[in-house]
């Protein structure tokens, strides 16, 4: 049996803004998405390396479009997150529910 | 025409079609950001993909580091011989000639060999060797010439030194764009 692959907090919401972002996923949205939904302002060099580091374990796949003109004729690189993804994903969150269960952080108040 | 330079730079580090994809989504917000955000960008993202390439498999890429060194040390040995060995050359232009001859020559040789050794992370281990080796000059060497300017022979050897990190970096990039260029290696050893 395959050892369970466990991700780090940044790895964690990659996933998730890929995820959220659906076919439309690729390094420029991923990173406003991270800005926008939580607040992180991401090194253009440390998302790709981390994108590379997910693709590596398989975590998630990408293909590419077609140029376009504003990206001077470059085409873009499309990540999807892949059912091994969605599962370690799913098991650290599922971790972090277990550890926050009984705690009432969201309200700055511990139960 | 779009210009390609921004991607061939990154594709030293990954693969052919990221490098595209990456240098993409930068001109992509270059209208946005401007060219200072853009360039420093280039720099960062180029450094971010060395270091990722070599700490993936840091002991593959020290190994390679020591091979490196292990190629240079003959035409190392070569140019220091043709100063101070060759009683004919001694003090001789010819002398002054051979020693970057054989150390640029040799450097070049080096980054060719590592990239064909490890397309993947031969790139990756001239990089490491030639900050290396610029930085022990710089620490070892720079203080002696700093103190003795006037020791001609020796500004000479640490000038030559230095400049051979860039025939180093050279030969590893052609060795590089070669390989990607002849699509010799599928494609997940580009990177």
């Amino acid at each position: 049996m395959a050892v369970p692959l466990n991700l780090g907090e940044f790895e964690q919401l990659i996933l998730l803004a890929i995820l959220r972002l659906g076919d439309n996923a690729y390094g420029v949205t991923i990173r406003a998405e991270l800005a926008d939904r939580a607040g992180r302002t991401v090194a253009p060099g440390a998302l790709y390396t981390a994108l590379e580091r997910l693709e590596t374990k398989s975590l998630i796949t990408s293909r590419m479009s077609d140029p376009t003109p504003q990206r001077g004729g470059r085409a873009k690189r499309h990540v999807t997150v892949t059912a091994t993804g969605v599962e370690a994903l799913t098991r650290a969150l599922h971790a972090y529910e277990r550890l926050l269960d009984g705690l009432n952080l969201v309200r700055g108040a511990h139960a | 025409m779009r210009d390609n330079a921004v991607e061939r730079l990154f594709s030293l580090f990954t693969s052919s079609d990221r490098a595209v994809a990456i240098a993409g989504d930068l001109a992509e917000e270059r209208e946005q950001r401007g060219s200072i955000w853009f360039w420093l960008h280039v720099v960062r993202v180029t450094f971010a993909l060395w270091r990722s390439a070599a700490t993936e498999a840091p002991l593959r890429v020290v190994a390679l580091g020591l091979a490196g060194l292990a190629f240079l040390s003959a035409p190392a040995f070569g140019g220091v011989a043709a100063v101070f060995l060759v009683p004919r050359w001694t003090d001789s232009p010819g002398g002054w000639i051979a020693l970057p001859f054989f150390w640029w020559s040799g450097a070049l040789w080096t980054g060719a060999s590592l990239v064909a050794l490890s397309p993947r992370r031969g790139m990756a281990a001239c990089a490491m060797l030639a900050v290396a080796g610029e930085a022990l000059l710089i620490g070892l060497a720079g203080p002696a010439v700093w103190r003795d300017p006037g020791n001609g022979d020796f500004v000479l050897f640490c000038t030559t030194g230095l400049i051979a990190a860039v025939p180093l970096l050279t030969g590893a990039a052609v060795a590089r764009r070669r390989l990607l260029a002849c699509a010799v290696l599928p494609r997940e050893q580009h990177r």
